[in-house]
């Protein structure tokens, strides 16, 4: 009669157990770990769900293998005989789990599809917005231009009668007496005066018109951002710190707006980096204005994210923000300036903020 | 109408009264001397069914396009071949008599008798990690392959999107 050892069978079922719990609990570290990376993504929830499940019935498996062949080996068959039912319900209740949550599966994915419509919806309703905003600010812009030569046609028009009227008499009566020639000449002066105080008052009001733009330096605005940010920073244990340039780096703009913009963005690279990263501002005058660099050594941003960070829906986050970067886009991008931002996953993350220095650079760039 | 209802409640009283007072064996509570071995094989054809459903759900989505996913379901299709193989196992199990299995005194591992096809069966559909284990490591190198595919090890900066 032929005889075959079972050692194989037996050597295969141990190691073969151990490898299905190294896999599994693999399988489960990096389900936690795609989970840690968007706790609210369906999807990452999901796949914890079905890792855990998976090691669940590998564990429970697994041990009631190896546990047999050690008390077989060990010479106690009997006490396996009154385990084994145990461990075999054990094993039979994972097969229930692993199998209830994998059914999930369809309505996981009917789940992600409506959740991928909706946030293209809102993508498309963010667009719209950003696009009635600029509509309504140009409206208004417009608006304010007629009024204002309207006003200016109202103002003008009463001396350049009088003078036109003056000047024309004074032709007209070319014997007349000295003192009546200077009389009239005087009120001319007169008249001519209360046209150059005209012109003077909208020239000095024409800088401040477009949304109340002053000069402002980089290097301040900057130091000041860090400063609110610093504790922010330090409870999430990143090291924040600026390196600014010693000379004054004016620029025209809000500063209510252009505040709010370094901030998020600073605030941004907070949110990005790990406990014991760094993040790094630098101020510098840039050919045709200043520059406004924040560096970090985070994570840094995949490519296929990079393409639309600063769309309407990317922009959304947990915390709430706002439109996030689109609206700090824009608020750049109102003062005739530059949003830049480049990265390298794994090293790190640089945005860069350029703004012109004067009047006559956002002119240039109007006409380009 | 009330004398109606008074007569329902005597007759409800009454069955009651003659379920509770005059005993017999009511089978209410069941042995499950075998239902063990059955539910552990209904289990295995529910984990089956499961297995198929999840590969099937992903050949059928965009989920198909990418390589992770495909593996993912691989290991799912390798996992229902698995309960199949263990279906099958389970009742070789059954058999195969004990006599077949020779524990000689002095060697910790028993042979087997190969005495009919039950036997070689057996000895063969015991190594059924040769296909758990394979399946185990497709979802393995699925799970890392999703993993890499959103970009790495580190948290997410805002506007991004897994």
């Amino acid at each position: 009669m032929t005889t075959l050892s079972l050692l194989p069978v037996w050597l295969i079922d141990i190691i073969g157990s151990a490898l299905m719990i190294v896999g599994s609990a693999l399988c489960l570290r990096l389900a936690y770990r795609i989970l840690a990376r968007d706790e609210e993504d369906p999807l990452a929830t999901y796949l914890v769900w079905f890792c855990g499940a998976l090691f669940a019935f590998a564990l429970s498996r697994a041990i009631g293998h190896i546990v047999k062949h050690l008390l077989v080996f060990a010479g106690r068959p009997d006490l396996w005989q009154r385990l084994s039912p145990v461990s075999g319900s054990i094993n039979t209740l994972t097969f229930v789990v692993i199998a209830s949550v994998t059914l999930f599966f369809q309505r996981m994915q009917a789940i992600i599809h409506r959740m991928a419509r909706d946030r293209d919806k809102i993508e498309r309703t963010g667009r719209e917005l950003l696009d009635l905003n600029r509509a309504l600010e140009s409206t208004v812009f417009e608006r304010t231009r007629v009024e204002m030569a309207l006003r200016v046609a109202h103002d003008i028009r009463n001396p350049a009668a009088i003078i036109g009227g003056l000047v024309r008499r004074m032709a007209q009566e070319a014997d007349q007496a000295p003192a009546t020639r200077g009389e009239r000449l005087a009120l001319v002066r007169e008249q001519v005066e209360r046209l150059e105080e005209l012109v003077g008052r909208f020239e000095s009001i024409s800088p401040g018109e477009p949304g109340a733009f002053v000069p402002l330096d980089l290097g301040g605005l900057a130091e000041e951002c860090v400063a609110l940010l610093t504790p922010e920073a330090a409870e999430k244990g990143v090291v924040l710190s600026a390196t600014l340039s010693p000379a004054l780096l004016l620029f025209q703009g809000n500063e209510r707006l252009m505040k709010i913009a370094v901030m998020h963005l600073i605030r941004n690279s907070i949110e990005a980096c790990q406990r014991g990263e760094a993040i790094r501002l630098t101020t510098e005058l840039a050919a045709g204005g200043v520059l406004l660099r924040i560096e970090d050594n985070g994570p840094g941003i995949p490519a296929e994210r990079l393409g639309r960070i600063l769309s309407p829906t990317a922009a959304i986050d947990r915390r709430g923000t706002g439109l996030g970067l689109s609206y700090v886009k824009q608020i750049i991008e109102d003062h005739r300036g530059e949003l830049r931002i480049g990265s390298q996953p794994g090293k790190g993350t640089t945005v860069e903020v350029m703004l012109p220095t004067h009047l006559g650079v956002l002119r240039e760039r109007e006409l380009r | 109408m009330a004398a109606k209802r008074w007569r329902r409640g005597l007759a409800g009283a009454g069955l009651l009264a003659a379920v509770l007072g005059v005993p017999a064996p009511a089978f209410a509570l069941q042995t499950h001397a075998y239902s063990g071995f059955y539910l552990h094989q209904i289990a295995h054809l529910f984990f089956l069914a499961a297995m198929v459903f999840f590969a099937l759900g992903i050949r059928r989505s965009r989920f198909a396009l990418r390589r992770p996913w495909r593996l993912m379901a691989a290991g799912a299709w390798l996992l229902a071949l698995w309960n199949l193989w263990a279906f099958g196992g389970h009742f070789v199990e059954v058999l195969v008599p004990e006599s077949s299995l020779l524990r000689e005194t002095g060697r910790l591992v028993p042979r087997i008798a190969l005495v009919s096809w039950r036997e070689l069966a057996y000895f063969i559909i015991k190594m059924d990690h040769l296909l758990a284990v394979p399946a185990l490591f497709c979802f393995y190198f699925g799970m890392r392959g999703i993993h890499r595919a959103i970009g790495g090890e580190k948290g997410q900066r805002t506007g991004g999107g897994a």
